[in-house]
C-alpha cells in the first residue's frame, strides 16, 4: 500500500517510516522543505516529498497514488498561537487535499493530553472522559483535540476509514527527558511519585502500533490509546536513565501527594494574592499537573482486543535501544530518493 | 457596541482580550480564511459567531467597530470593506504597505464620517504615557533627543522571522523582517520629535540569514528634536525601550517591563547628584522587576498593556464622537517616515 506519512522527519515519524517500510509499504515521507534528508538514511523505497503543510506549496500532488495517510505532523515549538495555528491550519490543508484524492484511510496521531485529567480515575483507558472545555489544558492539548474533531468531521463527510491513536509519553534515543518524571534542576532529578507506573510508549513500540493499525482495518472508527506494558515506575525510569545515559546526577524522591499539596497551596495562595485571573507556570495548572504526574494505570485495551497488539519490546530492550550503542536503534535503510513536488506534478 | 475581528492569528488574541475587557463592547464575530482557526478561536474566547467571509460577517452582524489583524497586504481591501459597511476601523500596523492606499483609506473614513485608527499600541503603555505627560507638563523641559531601541533575537533557531519553510509576510518586502518593527520605532520617536525633515539610514547584515538586513539605525531630525531609531537582531538581551533626553531630565521607559527610570537635575551639592540619581534609578528598576512579576502572576496584559488602553480610548472616542486616540495626521506622519526609511533599503 502507498502511504503518505506527515511529520516523517519527527522523533516518532522516522520510526513510523521505518516500521511501514519494513512491513512492505511504499512510503511517501513528507518533510519540511529545509529538512536535511541525507541525515535520515531512509531507503530507496522511501519517496521523500518536501512541503510545509502550514502554507505555500499545493498539496494535491502529494496524494498521487496514495491510499492511506498517517498524519503525525504537529507544531511543537513556538508560543500558544504558533502551536495552534501550525497544527490546525496544517491539518486543515492536508485533509482538504486528501478530500480531493482517492485516499480513504487515515490514521491520526493524537495525544493523552486530550483527556480530562481532573476526572480520570485510577485507570486510563480508551473510554476515559474528555473535558467539556479543553482550553485550560493548554495550546498543545487544544490543538490535538481540534485535530481529532476535524479528522472525525471530514471522515464522516467523505467516508474515510479513520483511526485515532493517542500515545502516552513517547520516549527513545534523543528524547529521554520526560515531563512525567518530575523536575530536573542541574544535577538533581526530582522524581515526583517514585512508585507511579508511567504511561510510557517507546518510540519503536509506538511506531509498531501505527504499523499494526494500518495492517488491519478492525480498528476503523476507533480511538485507541498506545502505551507499553505497565510496570515501569518513575523511580526505575529515572534510575535507568541516570546510569544508562551516563549522565549521572542525583535523584530525590518526593511523594506525589506532597507535590500535589504544594501545587494546591500555590494555587490558593496565588488566587488570594493576585485574584481570580492569576497565572502560574504550566506545572502548577491543575489539569496539566495531573496530565504529567497523576498516578494512573494507562492501558492499550482497545489495541489489544481489536488487533491483538502488544508492545513488541520490553522496557529492558527499549532501554538498551535508547541508551545502548547506536547500532541497536531501528534497522537502517539505504539512501533516499528525493522527488520534488513540482516535478511529480509535471510527471502527472 | 458590537465589534468584530478579521484575522485569527497571534496578535488577534491580544485584540480579543482588549475588546472583551471594555465594558459594553460585545465581540460578536471573528473571521479567518481558515475555518478551523476561526471556529477554534471563537470557541476559545467564547465569541458567538465565526466566519470565513468577512463581507458576510459585516452584513450579518452589522458591527459598529471592526479590528483588522491580518497580514499587511490584505489591510487595504478589508479596511475599505469595513468602512464601506459603515463601521469604525482599527487596523494593525502598518495600516497599508503603500502610502497611496493609506491616503485612500483615510479619505474614505473621512467621507463616511468614521474613525480609522492604526494600532500604535506602545504609545499607550503606562511608562510611555507618563513620559508624554512629563513632556506636556513641562517636567521634561524641552525635548532635545529621543533614542528608541529594539533588540530582538529574530535570527535564533525557531524564530518565525527566519523560518525557511514558511516565509514571514514581511520577508519579501524592503527591509525584510525588520520592516515589521519600523512602525513601532517611528510612532514612538515622532510623538516626541514632531514631523521629521531630515533622515539618514544605515542597514547592515552581520550574519548569514534569509534576511536582507539584520541591523537598522535611522537618525532623524524632527521639528522639535532629533531621534535615533535602532533595531538589532544581535544585541542581547532582548529589550525595547525609549529614552527621552530633555533639558531638565533624562528618562528611560521600557516597553517590555513597567519601567520608567529618571535622572534629573537635582538641587543640592553637585557631587551628590549621581548618587541620588543612582539610588532613584535602582529603586525604579527594582519596582519594575517586581511590578513585572506581579503583572505576570496576576494575569494582566504584559507588553501589550498599551493595546488595551488604546482600544478602551478608541471605544470611548467612538461613543462620544470625539477625537480618536491615534489621529489621521499621526498615521500619515508615521507611515511617511516608515516609507522613507524602507525606501533607503530599496535604494541600497
Amino acid at each position: 500500500m502507498k502511504v503518505l506519512v506527515t511529520g516523517a522527519n519527527g522523533f516518532l515519524g522516522r520510526e513510523v517510516v521505518a516500521a511501514l517500510v519494513a512491513d512492505g509499504h511504499e512510503v511517501r515521507a513528507l518533510v519540511r522543505p529545509s529538512t536535511d534528508v541525507a541525515r535520515l538514511s531512509w531507503g530507496s523505497t522511501v519517496d521523500v516529498a518536501r512541503a510545509d503543510l502550514r502554507a505555500g506549496t499545493e498539496l494535491a500532488p502529494l496524494f498521487l497514488g496514495v491510499e492511506a495517510v498517517v498524519h503525525l505532523a504537529t507544531q511543537m515549538t513556538g508560543d500558544d498561537a504558533a502551536i495552534l495555528t501550525g497544527t490546525l491550519v496544517g491539518t486543515e490543508r492536508l485533509l482538504a487535499a486528501m478530500a480531493a484524492s482517492p485516499a480513504k484511510r487515515l490514521i491520526l496521531c493524537s495525544s493523552f493530553s486530550v483527556y480530562d485529567w481532573l476526572r480520570v480515575g485510577s485507570v486510563l483507558d480508551d473510554d476515559s472522559p474528555l473535558p467539556a472545555d479543553i482550553w485550560p489544558s493548554g495550546a498543545y492539548a487544544a490543538a490535538k483535540s481540534w485535530q481529532e474533531r476535524l479528522a472525525r468531521r471530514l471522515a464522516e463527510q467523505y467516508g474515510w476509514k479513520l483511526t485515532v491513536l493517542r500515545p502516552g509519553f513517547v520516549w527513545g534515543r534523543g528524547n529521554d527527558d520526560l515531563a512525567c518524571i518530575g523536575q530536573r534542576l542541574g544535577r538533581w532529578q526530582f522524581v515526583f511519585g517514585p512508585l507511579r507506573r508511567l504511561p510510557l510508549t517507546h518510540v519503536q513500540n509506538c511506531a509498531d502500533a501505527f504499523r499494526a493499525v494500518l495492517a488491519n482495518e478492525a480498528s476503523v472508527g476507533d480511538t485507541l490509546n498506545v502505551v507499553d506494558a505497565l510496570g515501569t515506575t518513575a523511580a526505575r525510569y529515572a534510575s535507568e536513565q541516570r546510569y544508562g545515559s551516563g549522565r549521572g546526577g542525583l535523584a530525590l524522591w518526593i511523594p506525589f501527594w506532597a507535590v500535589r499539596a504544594f501545587v494546591w497551596f500555590a494555587n490558593r495562595f496565588a488566587r488570594f494574592v493576585f485574584g481570580e485571573r492569576y497565572r502560574l507556570p504550566s506545572m502548577f495548572v491543575p489539569t496539566r499537573f495531573d496530565l504529567r504526574y497523576k498516578p494512573v494505570d494507562a492501558t492499550s485495551t482497545g489495541l489489544r482486543k481489536k488487533l491483538g497488539w502488544r508492545a513488541p519490546k520490553s522496557f529492558k530492550e527499549c532501554a538498551r535501544a535508547t541508551w545502548g550503542p547506536e547500532s541497536e536503534t531501528s534497522a537502517p535503510v539505504p539512501a533516499a530518493v528525493t522527488v520534488a513536488i513540482d516535478e511529480r506534478r509535471d510527471a502527472a | 457596541m458590537k465589534a468584530v475581528l478579521i484575522g485569527a492569528g497571534a496578535i488577534a488574541r491580544e485584540h480579543i482580550g482588549a475588546l472583551q475587557s471594555v465594558p459594553g463592547v460585545e465581540l460578536a464575530g471573528i473571521c479567518d480564511l481558515s475555518p478551523v482557526m476561526a471556529e477554534a478561536t471563537a470557541e476559545q474566547f467564547k465569541i458567538p459567531r465565526w466566519f470565513t467571509d468577512h463581507k458576510k460577517m459585516l452584513a450579518d452582524i452589522v458591527p459598529e467597530l471592526v479590528h483588522v489583524t491580518t497580514p499587511p497586504g490584505s489591510h487595504f481591501s478589508l479596511a475599505s470593506d469595513a468602512l464601506e459597511a459603515g463601521a469604525h476601523v482599527l487596523v494593525e500596523k502598518p495600516i497599508t504597505p503603500e502610502l497611496a492606499q493609506m491616503e485612500t483609506l483615510l479619505e474614505l473614513a473621512a467621507r463616511r464620517g468614521r474613525c480609522l485608527v492604526e494600532d500604535h499600541n506602545y504609545l499607550f503603555n503606562k511608562p510611555v504615557a507618563r513620559l508624554l505627560e512629563m513632556r506636556s507638563s513641562g517636567e521634561l523641559g524641552e525635548v532635545v533627543h529621543v533614542h528608541v531601541t529594539f533588540h530582538l533575537a529574530i535570527l535564533e533557531k525557531g524564530s518565525r522571522y527566519v523560518d525557511p519553510n514558511v516565509p514571514h509576510p514581511c520577508a519579501s518586502g524592503p527591509g525584510g523582517a525588520i520592516a515589521d518593527f519600523v512602525s513601532h520605532l517611528a510612532y514612538l520617536a515622532l510623538a516626541f520629535t514632531g514631523p521629521s525633515h531630515w533622515l539618514q539610514v544605515s542597514w547592515r547584515k552581520r550574519a548569514t540569514s534569509p534576511l536582507p538586513a539584520d541591523e537598522l539605525r535611522a537618525l532623524l531630525d524632527g521639528e522639535r528634536a532629533s531621534a535615533l531609531l535602532e533595531f538589532s537582531s544581535h544585541a542581547q538581551p532582548d529589550g525595547f525601550w525609549i529614552e527621552v533626553h530633555g533639558t531638565k531630565l533624562r528618562a528611560r521607559a521600557s516597553l517590555f517591563e513597567p519601567l520608567l527610570a529618571v535622572e534629573r537635575v537635582r538641587l543640592g551639592a553637585r557631587p551628590l547628584m549621581p548618587v541620588k540619581n543612582g539610588l532613584a534609578m535602582a529603586m525604579a528598576h527594582a519596582r519594575a522587576g517586581l511590578g513585572g512579576l506581579k503583572r505576570k502572576l496576576s494575569g494582566r496584559p504584559m507588553s501589550y498593556e498599551g493595546l488595551y488602553e488604546l482600544v478602551r480610548r478608541n471605544v470611548a472616542a467612538i461613543r462620544t464622537s470625539s477625537r480618536p486616540p491615534v489621529e489621521p495626521a499621526a498615521i500619515r506622519e508615521v507611515n511617511r517616515l516608515v516609507a522613507d526609511i524602507l525606501r533607503t533599503r530599496k535604494a541600497a
